[in-house]
């Protein structure tokens, strides 16, 4: 990373702060609140946390990843900036969001756990939590959240660089990411992770040899893309 | 020096840049004159790496622009739409210049928003067509980019933020000279300012002139129809009209002493032709020799 | 200040060479220089450079290396005599000729002339 990709990496953090954070807090408290709710008139037999956790970041990730095409793309390039440094930059942002929200998702599990049990017992359905548990939800959070991101970037830059009627037909394909992160690598309603169709390895590497291929056409699209015009 | 080298631009059948060719020396404010669709943006597009040529070549300093990072970081490119998030205020919108480009001059920026009467607390959305373009001018002149380039930022501006616009734009190229490139319509009431004038024309180079050299280039002749036309014989005339048996021609090109007094004999009058005079008959179509 | 008809660097070369004339400024006066006259009349400075330039090649101004631009010594005498020369040429001469189209006869513009003494 060169001192402009890196420049472009922090300042796209100084403008995500206040957003990230919000974001988390109303996701903290609104969950918080919920399960106050809830264990005070039955006993749950899931984690909300992992249920609200697991599936809001992503479809946020989704739009961080049209925003940085169809908006900041436009903003750093009028500032100096060249394509190619932004796309690495605004790359390595979006993997650190990408990390972020799936080490938020054991992190948010292992809070909800322990206040569950405070007074000495679990609610016998509520998915246990263990440092085993932590690393397979991570493990099963990263690759979706990239996928999201990607998908993102991928459907907003086809309609930048083909318009319309090109970006149109090349939604299916850039949604590909998402569609076999979301085939082979679940979490059900319980807040239980399930593995479809094939085993976590396989589904795993899938996922992110779908989504390598979609951020590495995209890059092709984007590298030498006309800046449009905000009118247009 | 910006060399360019038969540079074309295609919009699929469309071509808005036919083999230009062009060699600008840096250091100078630019004028670049034509008509609307005559390829001007889509010419300081390319110059800004905003878009690549269809063929031919650009180079600054002797290297490609595009996506070059040394000359991208030199350069700020204004356009009349302006690209900027609509929802943001005038104030982020000059710390985040602030934050991207190291030749940004905070205090300068905060300097010209006094100027043009810009709340830094106000949406852009909330913005007027003049305020934009004046907001325009903050980000392109606090820029301090090497290459700056500014196309049709006066839109919606009223004469007071124009000659406030125009009064700035010199006081800071000569305390920091820098190539400045200006597309314009009004021609006269900037044309003082510039060092040169390129007119092009349906992507077509028609000059590229020293400014001051363009005021006297024409030459408007009146007088008896058959006098005018026998005078005109062999000449570039750029227009023709006729009012009974009067005619009058605008004649493109200087006369020396010798052809005014020969006019003068035969009775003909010498008017002096305005440089956006000058433009509308170079641009307006037909040019007859 | 300017008009559309003529450059604007001789505009500026005879602007100055007038304020030699009338005395407006004397002799090793300091001239503006090219910026601060771009700066007032808000023009390119390549073409206030470009006037200065005409004056310094007839002789009207003089560079001091890093200080600026002075009224050479002899240029008030200078520019006089050269004005004389063309005062007949481009000023009498044309209005004999008018005068001579409305019917104005020599004698009553040398009455007239006379007069003004």
């Amino acid at each position: 990373m060169n001192p402009t990709s890196l420049l472009v990496m922090k300042t796209l953090f100084r403008i995500y702060r206040p957003v990230v954070l919000w974001f988390a807090g109303i996701l903290v408290i609104g969950a918080a609140i919920a399960d106050a709710v809830i264990t005070r008139f039955t006993e749950p037999e899931f984690s909300l946390w992992l249920l609200v956790s697991s599936t809001a970041p992503r479809y946020w990730l989704m739009v961080v990843g049209i925003i940085l095409v169809t908006m900041q793309l436009r903003q750093y390039i009028s500032n100096g900036v060249t394509r190619r440094d932004f796309l690495i930059g605004a790359g390595v942002f979006g993997l650190i969001l990408a990390v972020l929200a799936a080490l938020w998702v054991p992190l948010g599990h292992g809070v909800e756990s322990a206040l569950l049990g405070l007074d000495g017992q679990l609610p016998a359905g509520y998915p246990p939590f263990s440092f085993s548990v932590a690393l397979r939800e991570f493990g099963y959070m990263l690759p979706g959240a990239i996928a999201f991101l990607v998908a993102g970037v991928a459907i907003s830059g086809g309609y930048y660089r083909y318009g319309l009627w090109g970006g149109s037909l090349a939604l299916l394909p850039c949604a590909l990411p998402v569609v076999a992160t979301e085939a082979f690598l679940g979490i059900d309603g319980q807040g239980h992770l399930s593995t479809r169709l094939v085993p976590y390895a396989v589904a795993l590497a899938v996922s992110l040899a779908v989504t390598a291929v979609a951020a590495a056409v995209c890059h092709l699209a984007l590298r030498d893309a006309p800046i449009r015009r905000t009118a247009e | 020096m910006i060399e360019i080298n038969d540079l074309a631009v295609r919009y699929g059948d469309t071509v808005a840049i036919d083999r230009l060719r062009l060699s600008m020396p840096t250091g100078k404010i630019y004028g670049l004159l034509g008509r609307n669709g005559s390829g001007k943006t889509s010419l300081l597009s390319v110059l800004a790496s905003y878009r690549k040529a269809s063929s031919g070549s650009i180079t600054i300093d002797g290297v490609d622009p595009f996506e070059n990072a040394a000359i991208m970081r030199q350069t700020a490119f204004i356009r009349d739409t302006l690209d900027v998030n609509d929802q943001e205020r005038i104030s982020r919108i000059l710390c985040f210049a602030g934050w991207v480009r190291s030749t940004w001059d905070t205090g300068y920026a905060e300097r010209l928003l006094d100027v043009f009467e810009l709340n830094p607390r106000k949406r852009i959305s909330a913005l007027s067509r003049g305020q934009r373009s004046s907001l325009g001018v903050v980000l392109g002149l606090a820029a301090r980019a090497p290459l700056t380039i500014l196309d049709e930022v006066y839109l919606g501006m009223d004469a007071v933020a124009r000659t406030a616009f125009y009064r700035e734009l010199l006081a800071d190229y000569l305390a920091h000279p820098r190539t400045m490139i200006l597309s314009t319509h009004l021609i006269d009431e900037v044309a003082d300012l510039f060092e040169r004038v390129i007119i092009i024309d349906r992507g077509r180079l028609v000059l590229h002139e020293e400014a001051d050299e363009l005021k006297g280039r024409g030459v408007a002749v009146t007088g008896p129809a058959d006098a005018v036309d026998a005078f005109t014989a062999g000449r570039t005339v750029l227009s023709r009209q006729s009012l009974g048996g009067v005619r009058s021609a605008t004649l493109y090109g200087r006369l020396d002493s010798d052809e005014t007094d020969r006019a003068k004999a035969a009775g003909l009058t010498l008017g002096p032709v305005g440089v956006q005079d000058l433009f509308v008959h170079l641009t307006a179509g037909e040019v007859s020799r | 200040m300017f008009d559309d008809n003529s450059p604007i660097y001789l505009q500026i070369a005879n602007g100055i060479k007038n304020d030699v004339l009338s005395g407006a400024l004397g002799e090793d006066e300091q001239v503006m220089s090219t910026n601060q006259y771009a700066a007032f009349y808000q023009i390119n400075p390549a073409t206030a450079a470009k006037g200065f330039a005409q004056l310094v090649d007839e002789g009207v101004l003089y560079k001091k290396r890093g200080i600026g631009m002075f009224v050479s010594p002899d240029a008030r005498a200078r520019l006089r005599r050269q004005r004389r020369e063309r005062f007949f040429t481009e000023v009498v001469d044309p209005m004999l000729a008018e005068a001579r189209m409305v019917g104005v006869g020599v004698d009553e513009i040398l009455k007239y002339v006379g007069g003004q003494r």
